[in-house]
């Protein structure tokens, strides 16, 4: 056990022995990367906060529950990207498909013209469906391993590495038919 | 697509593929192209998703999250020995806070007792989003009344890294927390006019612990290094009736808060 999963479940028994604030350092220390893996699922800064907010809310509320087998945020993650996926599928069903996919009517070059490489890339990622675009986040931006990958989605390791290798093939078809490529 | 090679890719995006694995990797990439095929579209997603921006959280979020949680623990609570109060006393301390806030009681305004907790944090100051004594403050920073007894404030560093402050008050003494993360290092400042004030935590990141620090009642004035993680709490007996509690966080060289609770 690292010295960081030593410090996160100190800082649970302290939060269940009724030390609010041991808490509230477990929002200061995951607050950003929550957030962030919110944000690049959903695309929207308030709607990323809400979901931010409402991970932590049922975190504390299910604390009790919280197994120290699993890393904490591991589990913090989980409950964050359930929770995104909810609110992105409650979103998509009130939208079309066409309101949150850009419209690409631009020649590659209008587009290398008008946005920066990482709005590409995240606008690329939204072609993703959602489970896959959170599978891409979570194992290339926030670096988790298939083993905790498998504990966050719910399925076995050997499951996360298929549809790992499916969802990078097809991103790598987006990739290039935006003609979105990293310069050497 | 065998597994093995899946985790050979893996390995590969890790930076930790051994001078065999990587022979093996180039081979098997050379004789078949479903699985270069596959090595590409992992080393370009990973380069890719590279780029994207981490993102700062809105300011106040923090503070709102612990704002939103229920007052009462949702689970039995068994306090570990003398490492917290219990939620009778935490409700008896909530009862006091109205008082102590607004300095009913035994209020003497001849016995002000101030404890200025500065945080003075290094680098280059932000953008300016709020003001102090009519000059603008580095950084941003919110500050949200929580439900007695605890105040919570959130914010973050100019020089990257977050804070959270906490405070809380009952009868008998005032319990401030001051914790966050602090990559390029700043500086911890507390002084106080008077009263007992003990001082525990970790203020370096590489320090285990910093041990405990007794403060005498004689006015003074304490200063720290922080780097890294750092979990600071202050302890201050109150043996006055009323006084006041002031909070000036600074930000490079300019107070992004200053926050002043009477009791």
């Amino acid at each position: 056990m690292s010295t960081d999963d030593a410090r996160d479940q100190q800082l649970v028994r302290d939060t269940l022995a009724g030390e609010r604030r041991a808490f509230g350092r477990l929002v200061n220390l995951y607050q950003k990367p929550v957030y962030n893996a919110a944000l690049k699922i959903v695309r929207d800064t308030e709607l990323a906060a809400d979901i931010t907010q409402t991970a932590f809310l049922k975190a504390f509320e299910n604390l009790n529950t919280y197994n120290p087998k699993y890393r904490f945020f591991s589990w913090l993650y989980r409950i964050a990207i359930n929770t995104a996926l909810n609110e992105q599928q409650k979103r998509r069903s009130h939208e079309s498909v066409d309101d949150i996919d850009i419209a690409d009517d631009a020649t590659p070059e209008d587009f290398a013209a008008s946005h920066e490489l990482e709005d590409r890339v995240g606008d690329a990622l939204l072609e993703l469906n959602p489970q896959d675009r959170a599978l891409i986040l979570l194992r290339h931006y926030q670096k988790f391993s298939y083993d905790e990958l498998g504990f966050i989605f719910d399925v076995r390791s050997k499951t996360i590495k298929s549809r790992l290798f499916t969802a990078r093939q097809r991103l790598k078809e987006i990739f290039e038919q935006r003609g979105i490529r990293i310069e050497a | 697509m065998n597994h093995t090679f899946e985790d050979l890719i893996e390995k590969r995006l890790d930076g930790t593929l051994s001078e065999e694995e990587s022979v093996v990797l180039e081979r098997t990439c050379r004789e078949d192209e479903h699985a270069r095929d596959a090595l590409d579209a992992a080393v370009l997603t990973d380069a890719m998703v590279a780029v994207l921006p981490d993102e700062q959280p809105p300011s106040g979020l923090a503070a709102s999250i612990m704002d939103n949680l229920p007052h009462e623990a949702p689970w039995p609570v068994h306090a570990a020995p003398g490492r917290e109060r219990s939620a009778r006393s935490r409700r008896s301390a909530r009862r006091t806070w109205v008082p102590v806030l607004f300095g009913a009681g035994g209020l003497s305004l001849g016995a002000v007792l101030a404890v200025l907790v500065m945080l003075i944090w290094t680098g280059p100051p932000r953008s300016a989003v709020s003001a102090w004594d009519g000059s603008q403050a580095a950084g941003t920073m919110s500050a949200a009344n929580d439900e007695p007894p605890s105040w919570n404030m959130a914010g973050e560093l100019s020089a990257g890294g977050a804070f959270l402050v906490q405070i809380w008050t009952d009868e008998s003494t005032v319990r401030i927390q001051a914790a966050g993360e602090s990559p390029s290092g700043a500086r911890l400042v507390l002084s106080y006019p008077s009263g007992e004030l003990n001082l525990t935590g970790v203020l370096d990141g590489s320090t285990p612990s910093a041990g405990s620090q007794r403060f005498s009642a004689e006015p003074g004035r304490f200063e720290s290094s922080v780097r890294g993680s750092f979990d600071v709490e202050i302890t201050m007996k109150r043996e006055v009736d009323a006084g006041s509690l002031e909070l000036l966080l600074v930000d490079g060289t300019r107070p992004a808060v200053n926050e002043r609770i009477k009791f």
